[in-house]
């Protein structure tokens, strides 16, 4: 079982739970033992009401800061103002880790809200290090980054997903936040193995992974695609795979997300314990 | 020829902004977009239109987060095609989801058909009022004893500061009631009459707390929010006969609507 909730600080390479506001006061009344929390910042920007939820459970749990909106493959860049925001809750918050997705979230100043995908190419590798690096210097520390979920790859791409992720990442210092659902999702939509993803993923580049369900959804047109979207417990598949980079990369953080029709704590804190389970039975390697 | 990524990237945000056709079906992505991805089995239009709803389906879900009893006023099917026409006309401009729908309001003012429904309007912006209050920062409030202790001779020159989250609103009918009405289930046609509401909305905690007032009292508090001097305040409501306009005042510091 996980360690009762302990002081603020740096992230244990043990099972943590994505805090979403349903679960606020949940949270502060009962003090769930939970080893650590992962907030996305773009909720608490405004300073009101969930920030002091926030303020709160940090005084208990160590917290991740996971954004959603910078856009690490923003060809035109990152938003210095919303770079700006995101560094001044990090100094405000203190978070033990900081991560990003490798994907764009819109153009020329319209945010799409979605994570959507890089062409795996040189241009786009020197974009995304770029914007790292840009990230980097704004927090202070190096970052972690996600591979993200994709619906589409690109004939332009003439590198690997993790092949690019690798690189980006020995490029910029960053290290690897390993979504073992994305790369499950990715490798059925694209017909790759995902074994071999995580077997091609360099040992000591990932700091954390991510598990979460994932939708099989019809096409118009026929045939199937599977959905990142967070809406239902983690796939047997995936705990095969969460299993596989275990016994890779060694112990690291691991995180139960959910954010589509998000059920009752207990659910999540259940998914956390077997996640705990897995990471318990893993041989001792610091991923460091 | 190398892929544009920039070029790539705006062809995303056309994809995802273009309204549908009359029948409802999708445009035609970007010719360029759609050459640059592989098929695969499953065409890049079917590929592309995974983002599209996605845009459509999650900003429609953010606004009807915030405005949940417009939305059922105005009936589920009309305000989620009226906030899809907003979203794709006016994509949010930060990746913060709360900042966004600001002006959803009168967009459902322009709405066809809307004349007759214009209470839903009030409603609209009394739940973004609540949202912008929810989400403003917390601040110390300017408390009665630390305000009687300023001398007298320096009131008429002090200035009060709003608390951050205090947003003051005035409806032709009691919104506040009708809004009520729809959080329990209970809309009755007598909630459309009565007197014009004056509201202020703040925040003391983690809730967002309501309080309707007399229309001077409102005037008041309208004007020591926008800092005017109290002098000047007090020469207004004499102007408008209103002789003990203290009691904005007094109201005003006891819930807490200026900040320290």
């Amino acid at each position: 079982m996980p360690d009762a909730p302990t002081a603020p600080g740096a992230i244990p390479a043990a099972a943590g739970i994505g805090l979403r506001a349903p679960h606020f006061a949940h949270v502060l009344a009962t003090r769930p033992a939970v080893s650590w929390f992962e907030f996305h910042p773009e909720n608490y920007l405004g300073y009101g009401a969930p920030f002091l939820y926030l303020e709160r459970i940090r005084a208990d749990y160590p917290l991740a800061m996971h954004g959603v909106g910078l856009s690490l493959g923003a060809a035109d860049g990152l938003d210095p103002n919303h770079l700006e925001r995101l560094a001044g809750l990090a100094r405000r918050i203190e978070p033990g880790l900081i991560s990003e997705h490798l994907a764009f979230a819109g153009s020329a100043g319209a945010y799409l809200n979605d994570l959507l995908p890089l062409p795996y190419t040189e241009a786009a590798l020197a974009v995304v290090v770029r914007n790292i690096d840009r990230a980097q210097t704004a927090f202070g520390r190096p970052i972690l980054v996600e591979n993200a979920s994709a619906y589409l790859t690109y004939a332009a791409s003439d590198m690997s997903e993790q092949a690019f992720l690798a690189e980006a990442c020995r490029r910029s210092g960053a290290k690897a936040l390993l979504d073992v659902n994305n790369v499950y999702v990715n490798a059925r939509n694209h017909g790759f193995d995902p074994f071999r993803y995580i077997d091609e993923t360099p040992v000591g580049s990932v700091g954390e992974i991510h598990l979460a369900g994932h939708a099989v959804k019809p096409l118009d047109g026929g045939g199937e695609i599977r959905i990142d979207d967070h809406g239902s417990a983690v796939d047997a598949a995936v705990w095969r795979l969460f299993r596989h980079a275990i016994d890779r990369f060694g112990r690291v953080p691991a995180l139960i997300e959910w954010d589509a029709r998000i059920p009752e704590f207990a659910v999540l804190a259940r998914e956390a314990a077997t996640a705990q389970g897995i990471l318990d039975g893993a041989r001792a390697v610091d991923a460091a | 020829m190398p892929l544009d990524l920039i070029a790539l990237q705006a062809d995303f945000r056309t994809n995802a902004l273009a309204h549908a056709g009359v029948d409802g079906a999708p445009p035609h992505p970007p010719t360029p977009l759609v050459a640059a991805i592989r098929a695969d089995g499953i065409p890049a239009a079917s590929r592309l239109n995974i983002h599209r709803n996605h845009y459509a389906v999650t900003l429609t879900d953010a606004l009807a987060g915030i405005y949940g009893a417009t939305r059922a006023l105005v009936g589920a099917a009309y305000f989620d095609s009226l906030a899809l026409r907003y979203a794709r006309a006016h994509p949010p401009v930060s990746p913060c989801l709360f900042e966004y729908g600001a002006g959803l309001a009168r967009a459902l003012a322009d709405g066809p058909g809307m004349a007759e429904h214009a209470y839903a309007i009030d409603v609209a912006r009394l739940e973004w009022a609540m949202h912008e209050s929810l989400h403003a920062p917390a601040a110390a409030a300017l408390t009665p004893g630390r305000m009687a202790a300023v001398p007298e001779g320096d009131l008429p020159n002090v200035r009060l500061t709003p608390h951050p989250t205090l947003r003051l609103l005035r409806a032709p009918f009691p919104v506040h009631r009708l809004w009520q009405g729809v959080q329990a289930g209970d809309v009755g046609p007598n909630l459309l009459s009565g007197q014009a509401a004056c509201l202020a909305l703040w925040r003391p905690g983690f809730d967002v707390l309501l309080e309707a007032m007399d229309a001077p009292t409102f005037r008041t508090l309208t004007r020591l929010a926008a800092s005017l001097p109290l002098g000047d305040v007090a020469a207004a409501a004499a102007d408008e006969g209103d002789a003990d306009w203290s009691q904005g005042l007094g109201l005003g510091l006891r819930l807490g609507l200026f900040a320290e």
